[in-house]
């Protein structure tokens, strides 16, 4: 069963005499558990669609629907509330606040959320465990490296449990080692604990661990490939 | 979290953050201590007023202070004075006669305010016994004088000197004694030391010719100078026939000032800390629009608008605070310092001194100010913020994680 159904997405912006369609009429839809890339050229609209898709930006048409609600038709204030329950994310960069430790990034989103000071504790410590950092959670983001810094970052997008999460170009500042590491956590939570990734990303890397691969181009999407992971 | 995020914050850039707490903290202290001065200055203007001139509450004929005329004398006035000393609210009580005359030497004359007392009452109501700068407090001779120090330049007279004191007893009457002058007194108010003078009650009856004696002011010193108004309306109420007046209804004018100090204080230091707030607004749009991208992906992962704007206010409101416990710090060690040493300011003595001010100026200020001004600063750190924040939160997300 799809847990997000996308449905004619468009995204115009009209600040130019010429009005640009960053993204011009998508269809499509996610089941639970994909680990998906939407790749393509610069500005070819993958970003504003995993925007989109995330409730940070809103389409200029369409609808978007997560959990049986269209989030296009959401207000401002609703989708806040929205994303911090059902979806998380991890960005290319300034992902962490950088005067909290690992652990208190990780909290962060649960305190939010309202959850008790021993569950948080609790869930942050297990969150980082999983994700190989359970000896540095008492670190500042500059005390980390980037890899492991994203690592926190996806710690804290899976704090919620959230029903999917958006990366969007999550392994574009790291060396070869680190997007390995990040990208083997990744698959391992998304094969172990059914955790739906998708990915706006250039790295081929992440592509050959996708198992589905969209390319979109020109705000539109050319291809759409499941495939098989190269984990060889 | 969101007190420890801001509080935080604020030391990303320590080099920034220190200049706007010394900032604060300078403009804090300027302010704080030049009220200080202001406010010891006024004090010390009512202490010595109170002290030298007109005592705690006077009392009087009700027509007597319209043209200080001698027949209107306060009827009972030895029997009213002991019922007053009677009282435990009251110190101490001295009869006076009061009347304006001329004081005239061989070079010169002057219209002066004379003032006959008992001498032994009157040292426990003023202070004028303690300002003499030569000679003696009224004691022994025939017709002795005390005189201000500027009175006695004016005349060109000085201790031991003879002057002759012309006054009017009665309607249609003067009367003139010769008077010597043993002591020379000099008060922080140079018009009163020019227009004040005192001599012996029993020597001015004797030579206005009166058969008995005559008292037309009676001066009180109470326990309590705050007690003065209600006492007096107390007072007022079992005697009719005479004005009983505490100080403040005595000099009004002073007694306005020392009653605005409050709000003077609040608009003089609302105008330092707008003028603050307005550098703080500078810094914290710098702080914001720095971190644009940082609030950006807070706000994408659930931190509502109401949570950015708060923490933005906080890290103001933290910044302002420290600049203002260390401004109050700084301000308080200054004023106690200086509350006891006194700052010296001779050099503008004359000055001062004709309006009735000291120029040896000791700071102070009530514990009540400092926490004003805590809730002044944290009032700017909230306004400084407004704009930075509100300018942040038009952003959406997406447009903002998309910022250089």
């Amino acid at each position: 069963m799809a847990i997000i159904e996308v449905k004619d997405i468009r995204k115009v912006y009209t600040e130019t005499k010429v009005p640009v369609y960053a993204v011009n009429g998508i269809d499509l839809s996610f089941e639970k558990g994909e680990f998906a890339a939407i790749v393509g050229p610069s500005g070819s609209g993958k970003t504003t669609f995993l925007n989109i898709l995330g409730g940070i930006d809103v389409p200029s048409e369409g609808e978007i629907i997560i959990d049986r609600k269209n989030i296009a038709s959401l207000s401002s204030r609703q989708l806040i509330d929205f994303r911090l329950k059902n979806i998380g994310f991890v960005f290319q960069s300034y992902n962490l606040i950088p005067v909290l430790t690992a652990i208190e990034n990780v909290e962060f989103i649960l305190q939010l959320q309202g959850q008790s000071k021993n569950e948080r504790r609790k869930r942050a410590q297990q969150l980082l465990n999983e994700v190989d950092l359970g000896d540095r959670v008492n670190d500042r983001p500059a005390q980390l490296s980037g890899g492991q810094q994203q690592r926190v970052a996806v710690a804290r997008a899976l704090a919620s449990r959230p029903q999917f999460v958006l990366a969007d170009e999550p392994t574009a500042n790291l060396d070869s080692k680190s997007t390995e590491n990040l990208l083997n956590i990744m698959e391992k939570l998304n094969r172990e604990e059914g955790i739906t990734f998708i990915f706006s990303t250039h790295d081929s890397r992440v592509v050959r661990k996708a198992r589905r691969v969209i390319t979109i181009e020109d705000g539109c999407v050319v291809s759409d490939e499941r495939i098989a992971p190269n984990n060889i | 979290m969101l007190l420890i995020i801001a509080w935080r914050n604020i030391w990303r850039n320590k080099l920034r953050s220190f200049v706007v707490i010394v900032s604060v903290s300078l403009g804090l202290v300027g302010g704080i201590f030049s009220m200080a001065m202001m406010y010891g200055m006024i004090n010390q203007r009512v202490q010595n007023i109170i002290e030298n001139e007109i005592s705690h509450m006077q009392i009087h004929h009700p027509k007597f202070t319209e043209n200080y005329e001698m027949q209107y004398v306060v009827p009972n006035a030895i029997e009213l004075q002991q019922k007053l000393m009677s009282s435990s609210e009251v110190e101490a009580v001295c009869s006076r006669l009061r009347i304006p005359g001329m004081a005239s030497s061989a070079q010169s004359g002057v219209g002066v305010m004379i003032l006959g007392i008992q001498p032994d009452e009157e040292r426990r109501v003023t202070r004028i016994h303690k300002s003499l700068v030569e000679g003696s407090y009224l004691e022994g001779r025939r017709n002795p004088i005390i005189i201000g120090e500027k009175l006695a330049r004016k005349l060109k007279v000085r201790l031991r000197s003879k002057i002759v004191l012309t006054f009017q007893p009665r309607e249609g009457e003067l009367a003139r004694g010769a008077f010597r002058i043993v002591g020379i007194y000099k008060t922080n108010n140079s018009v009163f030391d020019q227009g004040q003078i005192f001599v012996k009650r029993s020597d001015l009856v004797r030579i206005s010719e009166y058969q008995d004696d005559k008292v037309n002011e009676l001066a009180l010193w109470l326990r309590q100078m705050d007690t003065a108004p209600i006492l007096s309306k107390q007072f007022q109420k079992s005697r009719q026939d005479i004005q009983f007046l505490p100080w403040r209804k005595i000099q009004p004018d002073l007694a306005m000032v020392t009653d605005f100090m409050a709000e003077y204080f609040v608009i003089f230091m609302s105008i330092i800390l707008g003028a603050l707030g307005f550098a703080i607004v500078n810094t914290m749009l710098m702080v914001v629009m720095e971190r644009i991208r940082e609030l950006g992906m807070l706000m994408a992962i659930g931190m509502n608008r109401g949570r950015v704007f708060r923490m933005i206010i906080l890290e103001s409101v933290f910044l302002c605070l420290v600049g203002g416990i260390v401004g109050d710090g700084i301000s308080f060690v200054l004023i106690e310092y200086f509350n006891h040493a006194g700052i010296d300011l001779g050099l503008f003595a004359e000055g001062f001194e004709s309006w009735g001010y000291s120029s040896q100026v000791y700071p102070e200020l009530e514990s009540r100010f400092y926490f004003i001004i805590g809730f002044m600063v944290v009032g700017m750190g909230i306004g400084a913020a407004v704009y930075p924040a509100w300018k942040v939160l038009r952003y959406q997300p997406a447009k903002a994680l998309r910022m250089e």
